[in-house]
C-alpha cells in the first residue's frame, strides 16, 4: 500500500516541479531586463536609491509622530474636562447650601477636599503638558492660577469664618461669577492646548 | 546652609488647618504662626539654618489659613528671607507648595 502511494507522490512532484520551472522560464524571458550603463558611478546610483528610501520613512515617521501626539492630546484634554467636573462639585456644594439655607462645617470641608482633588487634577495635567514644549508652559501656569483665584475667593474669604452658616444670594451670585469664569479659562485652555 | 529643624504640619499642628484669625475657629493661620511657625523660623535665621516644613497628610490648605500664617510672616519679615531659611516638603500634592511659595512672593495684605 505504501509503496503505491510513494510511487503515486514522485511522478506528481516531477511535474509540479517541471510546470514551475516552465512558468519561471515564461516569466524571465518576458522580463524585460535593466543593463546598467558603465558610465555611471555606482555611488550614485546608491545615492539615489537611499534618497527615494529616505522619501518613504520620513513621511511614515512623521505619521506616526503626529498620530502619538494626537492621543497624548485626547488623553489631555480628558482631564481637562475632569477638571471642569471636579470644580462643578464645588459649585454644588455652595447652590445645594443656598437652596437649603444652611451652610455646615462639613460644606466648608467638603469644599476644601474637592480643592485638594483640583489641585491634583492639575498637577497632572501639568506634568503631561510638559511633554508638548512650546506654549505648554504658559498653560500650565495660567490654568494654576485661574485654579488659585477660584480657591482663593472661597476659602480665602467669609465662607472660612465658623460665623458663615448660610449662603444669601449676593455670596451665591458671586460664586457663580467666578466658577463661570473659571470654567471658561479651562475651556479657552482646552482650545489652546488643541492647538500645540 | 542645612536643614536642622522640622515641622510636620499634620502632626505638630492640625491635619484640618482653617480660617486666616484665632477668633474665626479653630487651627487658624495665626495661631500656627504665633504658636509653631514664627519662633522656629527666627530661631532659623539666627542661628543660619534651614528649616523644613512638611505639608503632607493634611486635607487641604485654605488660602486663608496660608495667608494668615505664610503670608502674613513675609510682610513682617520679607519673602526673600522666608525663602531662604525655609524648605517646604510636598509630596502628596505638589500645588500646596506652589500655593505657599505664591503667597510668600505675593502676600495677601
Amino acid at each position: 500500500m505504501n509503496s503505491t502511494i510513494e510511487k503515486i507522490k514522485i511522478p506528481s512532484c516531477v511535474f509540479f516541479l517541471v510546470i514551475l520551472g516552465m512558468l519561471i522560464d515564461r516569466i524571465y524571458l518576458d522580463f524585460p531586463y535593466l543593463q546598467l550603463d558603465p558610465k555611471i558611478n555606482l555611488l550614485n546610483v546608491a545615492n539615489l536609491l537611499i534618497s527615494i528610501l529616505i522619501a518613504f520613512l520620513i513621511p511614515l515617521y512623521f505619521k506616526k509622530l503626529t498620530e502619538e501626539k494626537h492621543d497624548q492630546k485626547i488623553f489631555l484634554i480628558d482631564d481637562f474636562k475632569e477638571l471642569i467636573t471636579i470644580v462643578k462639585k464645588i459649585k454644588s456644594i455652595v447652590s445645594d447650601a443656598y437652596n437649603k439655607r444652611v451652610f455646615s462645617t462639613q460644606d466648608r470641608d467638603n469644599i476644601i477636599l474637592t480643592f485638594t482633588e483640583a489641585e491634583l487634577k492639575v498637577d497632572s495635567i501639568k506634568s503631561q503638558i510638559s511633554l508638548f514644549g512650546n506654549g505648554s508652559r504658559k498653560i500650565s501656569e495660567d490654568l494654576t492660577e485661574h485654579l488659585f483665584e477660584y480657591n482663593d475667593y472661597l476659602t480665602g474669604g467669609e465662607m472660612m469664618l465658623s460665623s458663615f452658616d448660610s449662603v444669601d444670594l449676593r455670596f451665591y451670585t458671586d460664586n457663580n461669577i467666578k466658577y463661570g469664569k473659571l470654567e471658561t479659562e479651562i475651556k479657552n485652555l482646552i482650545h489652546k492646548t488643541y492647538k500645540l | 546652609m542645612e536643614i536642622k529643624d522640622h515641622i510636620n504640619i499634620a502632626t505638630d499642628f492640625s491635619d484640618h488647618p482653617g480660617s486666616r484669625y484665632i477668633e474665626d475657629g479653630a487651627f487658624s493661620g495665626q495661631d500656627f504662626l504665633e504658636k509653631i511657625l514664627l519662633p522656629r523660623f527666627e530661631k532659623a535665621v539666627r542661628e543660619n539654618y534651614l528649616l523644613e516644613i512638611n505639608l503632607d497628610k493634611v486635607y487641604g490648605y485654605p488660602s486663608s489659613f496660608i495667608s494668615g500664617s505664610f503670608g502674613k510672616l513675609s510682610i513682617e519679615k520679607g519673602g526673600e528671607l522666608l525663602l531662604k531659611h525655609i524648605v517646604l516638603i510636598s509630596n502628596d500634592n505638589p500645588l500646596n507648595a506652589e500655593k505657599i511659595n505664591r503667597e510668600i512672593k505675593n502676600p495677601k495684605k
